[in-house]
């Protein structure tokens, strides 16, 4: 095997001809442009990400602050005839509220649960996409194996795009590192495998939903 | 059916007169046109990022051994492993030997063109290992024992009735009866079954449509979520993909998705984009492997057709092929089929075997049009007609055909005479303008009748016509 990276490195330093023993220097950086809809422009983002979200098929609430997401989740589990019933990533954010009257359950997510709450990262404005990164706290597992994925945001957390979300990627991993495990979400899962109709719920979630946590911008 | 390269005239006819496949093929491609307009309309700045990722991938190509480095660094540094893979054979040995360390008897996977190309599941099989495939249309095709038949649309040579059929038949149900939901029934049954297998999974094998050097990070793209419960479930993790997948950070990356999504299904962005960097930090002592495959493509950097290492795979360039249009992706008898798989095909496997793919094509040119990473495609295409040329593999009447009318170009008097007979003996054939059969080449007059000359040679009208008089 470590015959083959030698040969492959072999044939790659011959085909770019490179000479023997020549060190390689790093090549400079480029700047790809940035679309004006990944723009940072502060009084916007909360409204670009909204559309984002309603584009992608997915659905939005807005609530002043974290004590009121539970009775957010129970109000779009009734409209949607659902039962009260969720499992949280584990977050204290969530973990610590008053979930009175919906059966509620922390951990990772397994094949029973059918809601699945989970802690976005970052909002992107740019497509309404949500990421979520993988650790101690979180469970990237419940925003794919239920059937409703629900995402719960801060709204200070709502960026541009992707060059918002990999500087913020930055700032909390370093330079270079990342989580194991980072999803950018952005709807339901859809397939056009079958004559090319779209169905949503392909696999993973039917539904997508944003709680934005941060009162009204 | 054991399709190959060297067969693509066969089975070109073929396809011609399979009438399913063409129900199937009339509507496909026009959506996928539709769609990709829209969204490359709604973004203005469509056009500056398709030449950023071309520069990108350039410069990728360009320092491809450093770039590599990186990436392996990173990867390692993240608590995960890179294995190179010289060939497919390697690759299979590589794969099925961690499947075996890691004890994994049942795995998931999710779509991966290069796992198609080095025949993957063949090899697991052959070892004992139950491997399903989890992308909606290659678990159809998996299990109709058929191979992709366009990278981004696996099965979309076959009609929701034809699907409706095998799942009966495999999953031992009654067939449904066509109706407004049969297409969401048949999606919720392929739902049910595969995720038992997700949660019986032991190892997630998946593709990536990136490697980020800087991070030492995979992406992978789907609409579907499945390559996340690939890689969620089970502990394990291995990654299988071309050693040219490369972007070098994160900003190039966000540049290349922006035009994947596009390019690809019309979207904005793709439902379910993942970066794995590192073991599924969800259990204790995971693994994550990177295997990397040359296949070639190391080899190709030096030849003349190494601009179609830039490919993303976004399938835009088959979409838009009126010769992919009529005969679909199996004629083309390999993983790649289109335009782009008339030059991958040919590097990969050899000219001598595929050297009837670059003549597929009418060179209208919309391939290159529509390439995100402007690969020059016609340009490509008719390089290796020439080398076909060269290299003496055209046939022996094609090739005097060719010297004759090279020695008849080069001497205009001759030229002249022979053109003006030409002239007049097709007005022979003719009735009331139009030649029902061309003798010689009568393919040309199969569908369509073939319009007679009028007037003369094209140097007399020119000079009769007005102001060349005294030219
Ligand atoms: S050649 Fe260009 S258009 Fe065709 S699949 Fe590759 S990237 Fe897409």
């Amino acid at each position: 095997m470590n015959d083959d990276r030698a040969l492959i490195f072999g044939k790659i330093r011959s085909s770019l001809n490179r000479l023997s023993g020549e060190t390689l220097q790093p090549p400079p950086a480029s700047a790809p442009p940035v679309p004006s809809i990944a723009i940072e422009e502060p009084g916007t983002l909360g409204d670009r990400f909204r559309e984002g979200v309603i584009k992608a098929a997915g659905s939005f609430d807005q609530v002043e602050g974290w004590s009121l997401v539970p009775k957010a989740i129970a109000q779009f589990l009734r409209q949607h005839n659902l039962a009260p019933k969720v499992t949280t990533v584990p977050d204290e954010r969530l973990t610590t509220l008053d979930w009175s009257g919906i059966e509620f359950n922390s951990g990772t997510g397994d094949r029973q649960v059918e809601v699945g709450v989970s802690i976005g990262f970052a909002g992107l404005a740019e497509t309404g996409t949500v990421a979520q990164v993988s650790g101690p706290n979180s469970s990237p597992l419940l925003a794919f194996a239920p059937a409703t994925n629900i995402m719960v945001l801060e709204k200070e957390d709502i960026v541009g795009g992707f060059e918002g979300l990999w500087k913020k990627l930055r700032n909390k991993y370093g330079s270079g590192a990342m989580a194991p495990t980072i999803n950018l979400v952005t709807g339901p899962s859809r397939t056009g495998d079958i004559e090319q109709v779209l169905y949503l719920g392909a696999h993973g979630p039917i539904r997508y939903h944003v709680i934005i946590v941060g009162g009204q911008d | 059916m054991n399709r190959t390269v060297q067969g693509f005239p066969e089975q070109a006819k073929t396809a011609l007169k399979n009438e399913a496949l063409q129900k199937a093929m009339g509507s496909t491609s026009g959506e996928f046109r539709e769609k990709r307009a829209k969204a490359v309309q709604a973004l203005p700045e469509f056009d500056e990022l398709c030449e950023a990722a071309t520069d990108i991938k350039k410069r990728v190509l360009d320092n491809l051994d450093y770039y590599l480095e990186q990436f392996e660094t990173n990867v390692k540094r993240n608590g995960g492993q890179v294995h190179y893979a010289r060939d497919g054979a390697r690759a299979q040995e590589i794969v099925v030997a961690l499947c075996q360390k890691h004890e994994a008897t049942k795995v998931t996977k999710s779509k991966s063109m290069v796992t198609e190309e080095i025949e993957l599941n063949h090899a697991l099989e052959a070892v004992g290992i139950e491997v399903t495939e989890t992308d909606l249309g290659e678990y159809i095709i998996q299990i109709a024992g058929e191979t992709p038949s366009h990278i981004i649309g696996p099965a979309l040579h076959m009609s929701e009735d034809e699907i409706a059929e095998l799942f009966s038949d495999v999953h031992g149900t009654d067939k449904l009866e066509a109706s407004d939901d049969r297409g969401a029934k048949l999606v919720r049954e392929a739902r049910g079954v595969l995720r038992d297998k997700f949660f019986a999974s032991e190892l997630c094998i998946s593709g990536a449509n990136f490697l980020v050097a800087e991070t030492g990070s995979i992406a992978i793209v789907t609409n579907e979520g499945n390559a996340d419960l690939c890689r969620l479930i089970p502990k394990h993790h291995i990654a299988v993909t071309g050693i040219e997948k490369i972007v070098p950070n994160l900003e190039d990356l966000g540049a290349m998705l922006r035009v994947l999504a596009r390019s690809a299904t019309g979207q904005a962005m793709t439902s379910y984009v993942t970066l794995v960097s590192g073991p599924n930090d969800l259990y204790q002592d995971p693994s994550f492997h990177v295997v990397l495959v040359d296949g070639k493509r190391s080899q190709a950097l030096a030849e003349e057709t190494r601009e179609m290492l830039r490919c993303i795979r976004c399938g835009a360039c088959m979409n838009h092929c009126p010769v992919y249009g009529a005969v679909g992706g199996h004629a083309y008898g390999w993983v790649y089929p289109g335009p782009i798989g008339a030059i991958l095909s040919p590097s990969f496997l050899g000219l001598d075997s595929a050297r009837h793919l670059p003549h597929a094509s009418t060179l209208c040119g919309a391939c290159g049009d529509v390439c995100p990473v402007r690969i020059p495609i016609p340009e490509l295409l008719r390089h290796w007609r020439e080398e076909t040329y060269r290299q003496a593999l055209t046939p022996v009447k094609e090739r005097t055909i060719i010297r004759l009318w090279a020695w008849l170009a080069a001497r205009p008097t001759i030229y002249g005479l022979v053109m003006r007979a030409g002239i007049h003996a097709l007005k022979l054939l003719s009735k009331k303008g139009l030649i029902r059969r061309l003798p010689l080449v009568h393919e040309w007059t199969m569908h369509k009748d073939f319009p007679a000359p009028e007037g003369g040679k094209f140097t007399e009208l020119w000079r009769k016509s007005e102001g060349h008089d005294n030219e």
